[in-house]
Formats: C-alpha cells, sequence, structure tokens
C-alpha cells in the first residue's frame, strides 16, 4: 500500500529566475574588468609619476637641481650606455645574497633545530643568532675583511651573518607551533622524537620556514650591497658608491634600479618555491 | 553604542598626537646647509669653512699655517679646517653650501662641473702631479705593458682616473686584461704582495713604503707626468653661485692662503709644528709629516717658480689636464676651460700683498 505521506514532487524543466535578481555581467567579463583594474591602476600611477618626475616637478618642489636628481631620460640614457657592466655586477651582488641567504637560513635553520630539540641547552643559540643580527654591516665589513678577505667571501659571510636570525627565529616558532593534538596522536603510533621531529615538526615548520626566506631575501640583498660599499672593488653595492663620489648620479641610480629589480625577483622566485613547498597550506589554498 | 565606534574614537587623538610629534621632531632636526659666507654685524668675522680632501697632514699645511700664524684673523674672516675622509667628496661639500672652499683632485672636479655642479676653480695649489704607481723590482713590471694579468689597486671615489687613462693608453682593459682593485688606506695589500702594483701619492704612501724597509732601488716607480696621463692635482674651488655674491671673501681667503703657503714653504719646520699640533693622536709621526712636507713644498713651488707664482693656475697644464680628461673618457664632452677655472681671485689676493 503506497503511503499516504509520500507524493511525487514535481520539479520545473527550466530554470527559474528569481524576479528580484538583477541582470549581472558574466562572470568571465567581471573578472577580466576587475583584472584590468587591478594592473591598469598601479600602472598609470607609475606612469604619471615617473611624467611628473621628467618634468622635474618634484625639482621644483624639493628646491633640487638637475645634479642632485638626475631625471629619468638621464637615469635610461645611463643605463643604456653600461648595460653590461650594470648586468655584470648585478649578477655579482646577487650571486652574494643569493650564496649569504643559502648559508645563513641554513644555519639558522640549524640553531632552530638544536633550540627545538634540546631547549635547556639550544635556547642559547637563538640569543647568539638575535645578537649577530644586531651588529651592524659598518662593524661586521672591516671584520669580515680581516678573516675573508677581499673577494666576494666577506660579502657571503657579512649576508649569511644578518639573514641567520630571521630564519632561526621564524622556524624555531614553526618547529613549536605544532598541534597538541598532533603530538597526542604521534604518541599514540609510539612515534620516536625523530619521527616526531621530521613528521610533525620540521614539516609544520615549512610555512614559517619560507616566510623567513621571503624576508631575507630583501635583507639578504641590502647586506651584499652596504657590504660592497665598505670593502669591494666589483658589484653594484662598489659602482653606486664610486658613482656618487664623482657625482656620476644617473650611473648611481642605474645602480639603484638594477638592484630593485634583482631584488624582485629573487622575491618572485622564492615566492614561487613557497607555493611549490607547501602546497598543502591553506595560505596557499584560497 | 556598539563597541566599534566606541574604539575608533580612542584611537583617533592618539595618532594625531603622534603624527604632530612626528612633525615636530622632523622641523627642529632640519637645520640649513647654508652656514658660512655672511657676517652677522660689520665689524664681526666672516666664518668660512674649507673642506679638505683627506686628513690633517703637511699636504695641507698652509692653510693650517695661515690660520695658526692669524692670516686669516688679519683678513677679518674665522676660518674652520674641516678634514676630509674616504668617504666625503669636498665638491658636494661646497656645492650644497656645507662649506665655502674645497680642495681636491682636478680630474675630480671636471667630472663634477661636466655633471653640471656649479664649481669653478679659484687657485692651484699643487701644480705637477702628484701620484705615481709603484711596483716592486722583484716582481719584474718595469713598463706599464706588463700590466696585463696583474692586480692594480686605486683608491678609486675620484682618484683613479690618472690610472684609467694610463690603461686606456696602453690598450688595457680594467675589466678584462687586469684587475682593477679598489686599495685600502694603508700600504698593506702592496706590502704582502696582495696587489702587485699600488697608487701612491708621491709625498705619502711612497714614503710609507720606503720607511717599510724598501729602498727607492727596490721599487719600479711610474711617473704619470713621464707617461703623457698625468692631471693635476690638489686645487682650491668653491660654489659658483656663491663667488658671485661673496668674491671679496674669497679674495681675503686666498690672500691669507698664499701667505701661509709661502711661510710653509719656506720655513719647513714651523709649519710641520703647526702640522703637528692639527693632526689626530697617533695617526702620524714627525718624521713622516717633515718628508711629507719636503715634497708638498716642491709640489706647491716647483723649482723656478716665483713666490708670486703660487696658487697660479697654469693655462697650459690646466689645458693638458682637460685634454687627458677628455681624451681618455673621465669627461665626456671637452671642457670649457675658461668658464672651469679663474686666475683673477688670486690677482686680486695678490693685489693687497
Amino acid at each position: 500500500m503506497e503511503s499516504q505521506l509520500v507524493s511525487p514532487v514535481k520539479t520545473a524543466e527550466t530554470a527559474m529566475k528569481h524576479p528580484a535578481a538583477k541582470r549581472t555581467a558574466p562572470p568571465r567579463r567581471r573578472a577580466r574588468a576587475g583584472a584590468a583594474g587591478r594592473i591598469g591602476l598601479p600602472l598609470g600611477a607609475g606612469v604619471l609619476f615617473i611624467a611628473l618626475w621628467e618634468l622635474k616637478v618634484f625639482h621644483r618642489l624639493l628646491n633640487l637641481q638637475a645634479y642632485q636628481l638626475p631625471l629619468p631620460s638621464a637615469i635610461v640614457r645611463a643605463m643604456r650606455d653600461n648595460f653590461d657592466i650594470l648586468l655584470a655586477y648585478a649578477g655579482y651582488t646577487l650571486t652574494e645574497a643569493v650564496l649569504g641567504m643559502a648559508i645563513g637560513s641554513a644555519a639558522g635553520f640549524i640553531v632552530a633545530l638544536a633550540a627545538t630539540a634540546w631547549p635547556r641547552w639550544g635556547s642559547g643559540g637563538l640569543l647568539i643568532a638575535a645578537s649577530l643580527n644586531a651588529v651592524p654591516i659598518v662593524a661586521l665589513a672591516p671584520i669580515m675583511n680581516l678573516w675573508f678577505g677581499s673577494g666576494m667571501g666577506s660579502r657571503i659571510a657579512i649576508v649569511a651573518i644578518t639573514t641567520m636570525a630571521a630564519m632561526a627565529i621564524n622556524a624555531h616558532k614553526g618547529m613549536n607551533m605544532v598541534d597538541p593534538l598532533a603530538l597526542d596522536l604521534m604518541r599514540s603510533y609510539a612515534a620516536g622524537k625523530r619521527q616526531v621531529f621530521r613528521h610533525v615538526r620540521v614539516a609544520g615548520s615549512l610555512p614559517y620556514v619560507f616566510t623567513a626566506l621571503k624576508i631575507n631575501t630583501t635583507a639578504s640583498m641590502i647586506g651584499a650591497i652596504v657590504g660592497e660599499f665598505f670593502v669591494s672593488s666589483r658589484g653594484l653595492g662598489y659602482l653606486l658608491s664610486n658613482s656618487i663620489k664623482v657625482a656620476r648620479m644617473p650611473l648611481g641610480w642605474s645602480c639603484i634600479v638594477m638592484a630593485a629589480i634583482a631584488g624582485v625577483l629573487f622575491y618572485l622566485i622564492v615566492e614561487r618555491l613557497e607555493k611549490v613547498f607547501i602546497r598543502w597550506h591553506p595560505s596557499q589554498r584560497t | 553604542m556598539p563597541v566599534s565606534r566606541r574604539r575608533s574614537r580612542k584611537w583617533l587623538p592618539l595618532a594625531a598626537a603622534v603624527m604632530l610629534g612626528v612633525l615636530a621632531a622632523c622641523g627642529r632636526s632640519a637645520d640649513s646647509p647654508d652656514s658660512g659666507g655672511g657676517a652677522a654685524s660689520p665689524d664681526a668675522p666672516v666664518k668660512v669653512r674649507i673642506q679638505l680632501c683627506w686628513v690633517p697632514q703637511a699636504e695641507f699645511a698652509g692653510f693650517y699655517v695661515a690660520k695658526a700664524k692669524g692670516y686669516y684673523e688679519e683678513e677679518g674672516l674665522e676660518v674652520e679646517i674641516v678634514p676630509g675622509g674616504p668617504d666625503i667628496v669636498p665638491e658636494q661639500q661646497v656645492a650644497n653650501g656645507s662649506a665655502q672652499f674645497g680642495v681636491n683632485l682636478v680630474g675630480s672636479l671636471l667630472s663634477h662641473i661636466e655633471q653640471g655642479v656649479p664649481l669653478i676653480q679659484i687657485g692651484q695649489v699643487f701644480q705637477d702631479t702628484s701620484m705615481v704607481l709603484i711596483s716592486k723590482k722583484s716582481s719584474g713590471i718595469d713598463s706599464p705593458e706588463k700590466f696585463a694579468g696583474k692586480r692594480v689597486g686605486n683608491w678609486m671615489g675620484g682618484n683613479e682616473y690618472e690610472v684609467l687613462a694610463l690603461f686606456a693608453k696602453y690598450g688595457l682593459d680594467p675589466m678584462r686584461d687586469l684587475e682593477f682593485v679598489k686599495q685600502s688606506f694603508t700600504m698593506d695589500q702592496f706590502l704582502s704582495d696582495e696587489l702587485d702594483v699600488a697608487t701612491a701619492m708621491i709625498y705619502n704612501e711612497y714614503h710609507v713604503v720606503l720607511n717599510s724597509g724598501y729602498t727607492p732601488d727596490d721599487l719600479n716607480v711610474f711617473n704619470l707626468d713621464e707617461l703623457g696621463v698625468g692631471m693635476l692635482h690638489d686645487n682650491l674651488f668653491v660654489n659658483r653661485d656663491w663667488l658671485a655674491s661673496n668674491e671679496e671673501t674669497a679674495v681675503k681667503f686666498v690672500r691669507a692662503s698664499i701667505k701661509g703657503w709661502r711661510d710653509a714653504v719656506n720655513h719647513q719646520e714651523e709649519a710641520v709644528g703647526i702640522v703637528m699640533d692639527a693632526v689626530e693622536e697617533g695617526s702620524t709621526t714627525r718624521e713622516h709629516q717633515t718628508t711629507m712636507m719636503q715634497e708638498v713644498a716642491k709640489l706647491v713651488r716647483p723649482d723656478g717658480l716665483a713666490d708670486d707664482r703660487i696658487l697660479f693656475t697654469d693655462e697650459d697644464r690646466f689645458r693638458l689636464t682637460a685634454d687627458i680628461a677628455l681624451q681618455f673618457g673621465v669627461i665626456n664632452e671637452p671642457a670649457d676651460i675658461s668658464a672651469a677655472y679663474t686666475n683673477d681671485i688670486v690677482e686680486k689676493a695678490l693685489k693687497g700683498l
């Protein structure tokens, strides 16, 4: 016997539009308009800024002469005339920054590992890393020059020291910021300390490690360039400081532009690596 | 009342207070760079500053002597002699008004003038080039051609022009054919063979090397004048715009400086005593300054130059420097000689002596 409670439900064959629904643009076109605004507006602002600079509006506002603040056209000309040396020196400085950051980050990670594995003895390492970070590059440069000679080695050492602390502190945080439930689960699996480390702590610290790496990309460029100010015969920092001394300001500004481009590229590469390595993290999935 | 509205009211006055504090601090810390060239009253001495290109030493003896013996005071000037250093560029200090007078190399001056910096030379302190390249005889580098593949040092920052000119003359590319290295201001790199060829000032670093156990026979000295790339060195320059309204001050300064240099050249021991009072403790010895004074005297008043030609700029030598600068890439356009230097101030100064 058919239940009287069940009755066939009629469903509409065609989609019904709610009377109050407004006409909206199809989603793809809306996304394109959004992208144009996102890129177009900053681009337009940048072009306007450069136009004002070229027309000497800032010179008039800040009461500057052309030899104190070169015009964009002069900077572009200097970049074009000296492109091969700028490129070579940019590569030189970037090498110092990358190698120094690699060594410094590795050292910082090991310090964080030690501090997490043996909290009683290892936490002193964190303090040392942080105090090294506080030493100004002005003081580091001559000492590193004495220890490592006047080649790339001294600048790599400077960059390594200045990038150690960010990695140590971030990685340490990451290794300790584990879900207690995860630790309980590992304990229920009878996992040893080393396995806990490998599967929970180190893997969980990766988001923090990449944050520190991104911070270090900028710090490493600064460290490499400032280190070259003091002792170097090559590199963007050397060319920048030398250009200022002989009033070749457009060349100095070209160095600044090259350094900015190199720094941004470096940052973008690390960001790309981050997307690859921590695809599982919520920050990469939203 | 919703919680958010109450919160926003609280931070607004705090933010305003912080802004005011920042603006007040900025306003107070901005000090005007123009600190000389004008007198408070007709009788008060005119305060001027001269920016040297290195630390106090006999290289600048004439100025120190003029100050110590009161020559500047006689002219109604209160002169502050500002020592230089590795990162101080006298041309920039004079251009922005921090100093009224500056001393540096002519090659650097020409480069700055080409970049649009409004400077003009009013006196030539050193009449010959003072820079040489030295190598050890044991290295076998006895001619510029042999620089290829070697490490050549220079302090850079405006000192490298003559060496670059030498490279260009002998077809050496500083980036490919040899290693052109920034030299520190001690001669350790040369003494320890880290550098094969080093730059030295004939009155300073050359004697440092001689004092480190080398005799002149152990060294090859490359005289840049003889090699045809020598440029004039220490000169006295001012900001052109400042000069236009302060010519009298400039004339008085130059007059007193000429007197100071004459005394320094003719009474060297006294000058060394005055310089030793001005040097930094422990930075040098009396012997070193005595040797420096002897060499500097030869540069300020070379053999055959009369006393009243001290600080004069020789047009032919200046033109030669400008030509070398153009030929070897120090400057890209021919320099306007008549605008780059003037002997007017020195001539007016001599009239009062």
